[in-house]
């Protein structure tokens, strides 16, 4: 009963506006009101539990090394860098989108960032050279989504938070399914591209030119390299990663592309706080929600009608994938990542699967709900930059997305795709 | 009044400034130390971490005045006039609420644990633990200076962070 109340309370205070974090925290609350007081005794050493963790502390820093990347001109050159990728192809900026995308990701980590650093600049570019902007719009806003398959990424170190999976082999489990929906989107894009006959880049560079742009590009591509190699290998722990990449940032910025200035580097700090407060809060108070479902044993109740139910796996797995979807599609990725792992990554252990599969099953499937109305982070940036309604981008976006979910289904069905790179190391 | 508030924004603007920029030294600093000097201290990491969780409980508290924590707004985006009132009402009401909660439970717990001493470091952790509390004050003095604002003329709070370097085109009619 009082379980019951509790998601009632969660899903009206959600409904009602109520930030994730106070929504689980006041239906949590309500819980141990109902069913023992006492409990209360355990809310704040809970909630503590929930952000007291050092492989964390490499969020805020991977998140700054980000923001001061950017700050240093770091997304003209990777466009610039991408236009050198896609020449021989006789591609187009469309190719170069996904293409900046797929870097911008293992730079950033973040998918919003993506969107709003390479769409301010490509957006009213690819409006000038006469792409439409619906397509414009739709292929910034789906390839964002790779930010966080892509390693580094943010919502895996969230994952692993909470699952105690190693964060450097979910880094490297992210990269095969990344570079997938990459892959599938650059045949869509280059496909519809030759079709409508969009304008392809083809104006001569000088070997000067070619070679300095190789060059600025390579230094801003080594970033993610650095981070995965050192993480996935067992080097440096992700905090320690997320420190050298920061460092890494700040001598690009300031002595290579001598770009960044103090002030930027004093904003991102507070920016930095901030973002990581909004995001961390949600998981203490998780802990407390965590909790009371371990205490009403939910994930056994789950797993053990799932086991004597005849419901076959691919049902199961579709079925998840649906949940993932539809949660996506209302909630943004942290809070659904720290509300999903916890009921059903038990029950998907004792179903047979690895908690890294699962991990990228929830963070491919979540990077479609960031392009889903109503709630979706890259929509809103993509209907600012470019004025148009979140419900055209949507449409527009829907032929790249339909890549995504080709990813989702591959990365449900075949645990090779999560698991081959990182059984490596 | 609101001499006060710009004050207390400003503050903590600072100290959480400080606090980033500890953290991300401090983890530089670690790399340096383990990979060219073998050295690696338990209570720096501790000392970083505490620091880490401090962010968290005090930029939760800032956030609620810049209205920077996540939620969903689909419903409450339609609300106009007194609908919308209430709902803001109602949201800082509930800050009000869960954070009360926190700063009463959270006092009775660093007097019942907040002795115990930190093995690697020394220091007793109630001295950690007593971020809960400071930031359980100040999500209320924050939720009560937003119901104030509904009311009366209060400075804003700094916003926009997630999208303010976007540049905006108009799409034609």
């Amino acid at each position: 009963m009082s379980l019951v109340v509790m998601f009632t309370v969660l899903i009206v205070l959600l409904v009602f506006g109520v930030p994730v974090a106070f929504s689980i925290g006041g239906s949590g609350i309500i819980y141990m009101l109902l069913s023992q007081p006492s409990f209360l005794l355990s809310l704040p050493q809970r909630i503590w539990s929930g952000t007291n963790s050092f492989i964390i502390i490499a969020m805020p820093l991977f998140m700054m090394a980000g923001e001061l990347m950017n700050h240093s001109g770091l997304t003209r050159r990777l466009i610039d860098f991408s236009l050198l990728l896609v020449r021989p192809f006789k591609g187009g900026l469309g190719e170069v989108n996904v293409i900046a995308s797929m870097i911008f990701g293992g730079i950033t980590g973040s998918s919003v960032a993506d969107t709003s650093a390479i769409g301010s600049i490509l957006i009213p570019d690819m409006i000038e050279k006469g792409y439409p902007r619906e397509f414009t719009t739709g292929v910034t806003v789906a390839s964002s989504t790779m930010g966080m398959i892509i390693p580094p990424s943010i919502p895996m170190l969230m994952y692993a938070m909470v699952s105690g999976a190693s964060v450097g082999k979910l880094f490297i489990a992210g990269l095969i399914p990344g570079i997938l929906v990459g892959i599938f989107q650059l045949v869509y894009t280059f496909v519809v591209s030759k079709k409508r006959k969009y304008p392809q880049e083809t104006e001569p560079m000088t070997k000067r030119e070619v070679l300095h742009t190789a060059k600025e590009g390579s230094l801003a591509v080594l970033m993610p390299l650095l981070i995965i190699v050192t993480v996935s290998f067992g080097i440096a722990t992700a905090s320690e990663s997320a420190g050298i990449a920061l460092l890494y940032a700040l001598i690009l910025g300031f002595l290579v592309y001598r770009e960044l200035k103090v002030k930027d580097v004093i904003q991102s700090l507070k920016k930095t706080a901030v973002m990581t407060a909004s995001i961390m809060i949600i998981g203490g108070f998780t802990m407390v929600f965590t909790w009371a479902l371990a205490i009403e044993q939910v994930p056994n109740a789950i797993a053990t009608f799932l086991l004597t139910s005849s419901i076959p796996y691919w049902l199961v797995l579709i079925l998840l994938d649906l949940l993932i979807l539809l949660l996506g599609t209302f909630l943004d990725v942290v809070p659904c990542i720290l509300l999903i792992a916890p009921i059903f990554l038990p029950v998907m252990r004792q179903l047979g699967m690895e908690e890294l599969q699962f991990g990228m099953i929830l963070v491919v499937g979540l990077a479609i709900g960031l392009v889903t109305p109503p709630v979706g982070m890259c929509l809103n940036v993509g209907a600012k930059i470019s004025g148009m309604s979140i419900v055209k981008i949507f449409k527009a976006a829907l032929p790249f997305l339909i890549c995504n979910l080709l990813v989702l289904l591959l990365v449900t069905f075949v645990p090779s795709i999560s698991l081959f790179l990182p059984s490596l190391l | 009044m609101n001499t006060i508030i710009k004050g207390i924004d400003r503050f903590f603007s600072v100290v959480l400034s400080l606090m980033v920029a500890v953290l991300a030294s401090g983890v530089i600093l670690t790399v340096f130390m383990r990979y060219f000097f073998s050295i690696s201290y338990g209570w720096f990491e501790e000392f970083l971490t505490m620091l880490f969780v401090s962010i968290t409980f005090l930029g939760s508290a800032v956030c609620i005045r810049e209205k920077q924590h996540i939620n969903i707004s689909i419903l409450i985006d339609g609300f106009t006039g007194m609908a919308k009132k209430i709902s803001t009402i109602f949201i800082e009401v509930v800050y009000i609420a869960v954070s009360a909660f926190l700063l009463v439970y959270s006092v009775k717990w660093i007097q019942a644990v907040g002795g115990t001493v930190s093995p690697s470091s020394g220091i007793p952790f109630g001295w950690y633990y007593s971020v809960v509390p400071v930031a359980s004050v100040l999500s209320i003095f924050y939720a009560c200076t937003n119901i104030a604002g509904l009311f009366v003329s209060i400075p804003e709070p700094i916003t926009g962070y997630f999208t303010d370097d976007v540049i905006q085109t108009e799409e034609p009619k």
